[in-house]
């Protein structure tokens, strides 16, 4: 949680961390090895490649958390109702059930490339898609932990109480649930990184000046002959946050 | 199953107003009779419900439609690009297998040997499951992009043992095989380790323990045994992402396939050849769950009876 804190604040004070403008170029700069003036070297522009590692994960971040917000939210709410009425609303649940088994046979990648070139539009596609292409996947899987919660123990002597469904749902099932749907939260924060710069790296989402990690890990494919250190910043801040997110939803959701 | 994705698809991949024709010829600069002309030849300017009858109707014979840039039955065009995809998949899936499933087991001998009061493997006791766990969260944290970008830049770069790009050949296999498979590997880890703490409460482990077994042989025969249908299960789920198109490998290995296929498609609005990718990997989803169930029976003899 700390290294959490630390990380997020580092990338939103990024303005005042980043020793130069992303977007400046110097032609004469180009391709510097890391130096004492640009820590982690530079890119084919002469850009500040730390200073766009810094802005790119503001980016990337600011991205990830909405989506993977979003995504549990819906698909946790929708799954959930899913789950704890066990499919007894009828025909109507039943529908959205089958409709949604048979979505989630279509890998996210797939539909995210789809959605978010039929957008068009940078950000709101990467977002978009981003929500579209998981919520399946989280709704079948809010739907079989809330359907495993309504036959904990505790719910049959609340049922015996005379409590209404509201109640139930409300006081005995949600606290069971909250710790779970908080880690899959941040597991789906990772898994939208992952997805978002994946979309960047293919060159569908923001173009190529924009500091982004995807971005920048494809200029460093690119330039992985003349400059490796380009893909090592982002490559490396990706994985690191990665680790740090599973560690911490592992300690949550315990 | 399959009906209601492609209804889905279908309907979604139409929504757009425009479509690849337009876009090319309209890049020509011909006139707008000529576009329609084309269209209509393709039968794009029937109504919605038509276009899905027609379609629907292909699809039971096996015609998933032309590609609308290059006129190419979509069918033939994946048949062309899914034997590296196919290559590609199983053999990760492979790797994975033999990666994970150690490294989900590794320390769990060190820890039995502990309680029956072997000292010498006591010293490592205190570091083999940190270790373990950090091994598994960072191969579940690398981006694999990365990972395959690096692999490039040692083994065909710098030590100039493999070649970097392209598809055909076990060389050639190698370097996105092992990217892939280390993906799958952290998966497959992170379920054996969940698998493993359950087997390792059983009573009859215990009974080996007290039969005087070795940890090493209650581990290879009594754990492993018992965690494989699960770790095939989770194969299955796997072989879902893989099997639809590895797009990120194939385009960081410039390889051919399913993947490629399908990003080229959506660049280029091309929407039956995405709606042809979107059906096979639902079909495969199938051929991968009927697999599976096989292979669980083959397995666990309890699923038999």
């Amino acid at each position: 949680m700390r290294m959490l804190i630390i990380l997020f604040t580092a990338l939103l004070i990024a303005p005042a961390l980043a020793p130069y403008d992303p977007l400046m170029t110097q032609p004469s700069d180009a391709f510097q090895p890391p130096s004492i003036a640009h820590p982690l070297g530079t890119d084919q522009f002469g850009r500040d490649v730390l200073s766009r590692t810094l802005y790119g994960g503001r980016t990337t971040m600011t991205i990830a958390l909405i989506a993977a917000g979003a995504a549990v939210a819906l698909g946790g709410a929708a799954g959930t109702v899913m789950g704890v009425s066990g499919l007894g609303f009828g025909i109507v649940l039943r529908i959205v059930n089958t409709t949604n088994n048979a979505l989630t046979t279509i890998p996210p990648i797939t539909t995210a490339i789809t959605i978010s070139i039929m957008i068009r539009d940078n950000t709101q596609a990467l977002i978009i898609s981003a929500i579209l292409s998981q919520l399946p996947h989280i709704i079948k899987w809010a739907q079989q932990v809330s359907e495993i919660t309504t036959r904990m123990p505790h719910i049959e002597p609340a049922k015996a109480l005379g409590a209404r469904k509201i109640q139930i749902l409300a006081q005995h099932i949600m606290p069971t649930l909250y710790p779970q749907i908080r880690g899959k939260m941040i597991l789906t924060v990772q898994s939208t990184i992952l997805l978002t710069t994946a979309l960047n790296i293919l060159g569908i989402g923001f173009s190529p000046e924009i500091p982004e990690w995807g971005n920048l890990l494809r200029e460093g494919k690119e330039a992985y002959r003349q400059a490796p250190w380009i893909a090592a910043a982002p490559g490396l801040a990706i994985t690191i946050i990665n680790i740090i997110l599973l560690r911490y939803a592992d300690q949550t959701s315990r | 199953m399959i009906w209601v994705s492609v209804t889905i698809s279908f309907f979604a991949l139409r929504v757009v107003p425009y479509d690849a024709i337009t876009a090319q010829l309209m890049e020509v600069g011909v006139s707008s009779e000529v576009i329609e002309v084309r269209r209509s030849a393709l039968g794009l300017d029937l109504p919605l419900v038509l276009q899905y009858l027609h379609y629907l109707g292909g699809l039971v014979q096996g015609d998933l439609g032309v590609s609308l840039l290059n006129g190419l039955p979509v069918a033939e065009l994946i048949v062309f690009n899914v034997y590296p995809t196919l290559e590609l998949a199983l053999s990760s899936l492979l790797i994975g297998c033999v990666l994970g499933v150690p490294l989900g087991m590794w320390g769990i001998a060190k820890r039995w040997d502990g309680v029956v009061g072997d000292r010498r493997l006591n010293v490592w006791l205190p570091y083999a499951l940190p270790l373990r766990n950090f091994v598994i969260a960072l191969i579940l944290s690398v981006p694999g992009y990365w990972l395959g970008t690096i692999l490039i830049w040692v083994f065909a770069l710098e030590l100039d043992w493999l070649p970097a790009s392209g598809a055909g050949g076990l060389e050639r296999l190698l370097l996105p095989a092992i990217v892939l498979g280390i993906g799958v590997a952290g998966g497959v880890a992170t379920m054996s380790v969940v698998l493993v703490g359950d087997v390792l409460r059983q009573e009859y482990v215990r009974v080996a323990y007290g039969k005087g077994l070795s940890a090493r042989s209650v581990t290879s025969k009594h754990v492993l045994r018992m965690i494989l249908p699960g770790v095939v299960a989770h194969l299955n789920t796997q072989a879902v992402f893989l099997l639809g198109g590895t797009v990120i490998t194939e385009s960081v290995f410039s390889r051919s396939g399913l993947g490629r296929l399908l990003l080229d498609a959506a660049v280029r609005q091309d929407f039956p050849v995405v709606q042809g990718v979107v059906v096979w990997s639902s079909c495969m989803v199938l051929l991968a769950n009927v697999v599976t169930t096989v292979m669980q029976t083959i397995l666990d003899p309890r699923i038999r009876s």
